[in-house]
């Protein structure tokens, strides 16, 4: 299957790469769209072939990484028209998604949307308990009971405050 | 989908970690696991992060057993209306002739004893460093001691290892030294013939406004940093009522900076 991105079919004037999702996918995407990843630009920059394929991306998490490149590699965009996309664009998603999207960007190097997802994960955690974080991102607690007691006694204050309040 | 949330790189955490705004949020964020506690470090603190300062106080507590009264520092957080009570390792000194100062979280500890001991410590990081004592300053003299640093301000935060300059004034004329953990003694500036009100440090340069209105430069980091610039002079103006009760300020807004005028007497702000 070949997918073009947002921008439409293929133009003669425009070069375009075909990015392969782990799963098998294939996505048209244009050049100036790819390089905007740093790890895209090097791939491209080594070798002539046209096919990339990114063995630990799946086709979800590829299609919205895409999404992003093209927006942003759009010249007829403001800047405040691309800020307003990426609040957007990390806005409802579920910590699953984020997770995967903040994983891709890292092996894309694509900087600015890491950060954006580092970000919108850091605000879910605003003003939440441990025990939430935990179950809502399923983290297994690691800590033996005894070294949980210590970290809790060391910073009392900021753990009993919120058992109270939540949960 | 099974997540595996611990999995995510040490660099990806912490780069999730270093977003988070509020001390307490991080906290948590360190309570979660221990891959998620060693990726937010108290080195990833992004100290930067524009935060609404706690306020302090201190209250006196007197146990049963004890005779003496064990000071208990307290912080008031304005966003939540909540006073937290740390008193793990704080306050710095159970000294009662000493005051503090503070900047960006870090409380600078002044004891109004014999030699004068300073330290700089973070209550929640339960960091303390040591700094050169009062009577390292030139002309210490133990009458002098009571509010001997009156203003204090940090280069930066002192997590990022060799950059840290202790920056204040200092003494009945109120002029300018800094110092770095480690030295031996504090350093001064050339001597100024005008009294500083404020001090603050913008763009790798101390500056310092004096109760003549005149601002000063300083370039710490640079080979000459004990000599004094003049960089601004705020004219006279006749209709503003000035007394020996005027203080001034330094604020940075919008990348520049701005001489606030407060009249101690009189309560106006102009």
């Amino acid at each position: 299957m070949v997918t073009t991105d947002e921008k439409g079919p293929l133009t003669a004037k425009k070069k375009s790469v075909i990015i392969r999702s782990c799963d098998g996918d294939e996505f048209l995407v244009s050049e100036s769209a790819a390089v905007l990843s740093t790890s895209l630009k090097k791939i491209l920059e080594e070798k002539e072939d046209r096919l990339i394929h990114l063995s630990d991306i799946d086709n979800k998490t590829l299609a919205m990484v895409i999404a992003y490149l093209s927006t942003h590699a759009d010249d007829g965009l403001s800047d405040d028209l691309k800020r307003s996309f990426d609040q957007e664009f990390v806005s409802g998603k579920e910590f699953d998604v984020l997770k995967y999207l903040v994983l891709a960007t890292d092996t894309l190097q694509v900087t600015c949307l890491c950060y954006t997802v580092a970000k919108k994960m850091a605000d879910i955690m605003k003003n939440k308990l441990v025990e939430w974080v935990r179950r809502e991102f399923d983290i297994q607690n690691d800590y033996t009971p005894e070294a949980e007691a210590e970290i809790r006694r060391l910073d009392a204050w900021a753990w009993d405050d919120r058992q109270l309040e939540d949960d | 989908m099974h997540s595996d949330w611990p999995d995510l790189p040490s660099e990806l955490l912490a780069d999730i970690a270093k977003r988070l705004s509020s001390i307490h949020d991080y906290l948590c964020f360190r309570g979660v696991c221990s891959s998620w506690r060693s990726a937010a470090t108290f080195d990833n603190f992004d100290n930067a992060l524009p935060r609404v300062p706690w306020l302090m106080y201190v209250t006196g507590e007197k146990k049963e057993e004890e005779k003496h009264v064990e000071r208990v520092a307290n912080f008031f957080d304005l966003t939540n209306n909540k006073t937290y009570n740390i008193t793990t390792n704080f306050p710095p000194s159970h000294d009662k002739k000493s005051y503090v100062l503070s900047c960006g979280g870090w409380i600078l500890c002044v004891s109004e004893d014999t030699g004068g001991a300073v330290n700089l410590t973070h209550p929640v990081w339960r960091v303390k460093l040591d700094l050169p004592c009062l009577d390292t300053f030139p002309e210490y003299a133990h009458k002098d001691r009571i509010r001997f640093i009156t203003k204090m301000v940090l280069s930066c935060s002192p997590t990022i290892k060799g950059h840290l300059v202790v920056m204040v004034i200092w003494g009945k004329k109120n002029q300018l030294g800094f110092s770095r953990p480690g030295d031996s003694s504090w350093s001064v500036t050339d001597t100024w013939d005008g009294s500083f009100s404020d001090i603050i440090y913008r763009n790798g340069r101390l500056y310092a406004v004096d109760f003549r209105r005149k601002v000063v430069e300083c370039d710490i980091d640079g080979p000459n940093p004990s000599q004094i610039v003049q960089v601004f002079s705020f004219p006279y103006l006749p209709d503003l009522y000035y007394s020996a009760s005027t203080a001034f300020y330094l604020v940075e807004t919008s990348g520049g900076l701005l001489i606030v005028r407060r009249g101690i007497f009189d309560r106006r702000t102009i």
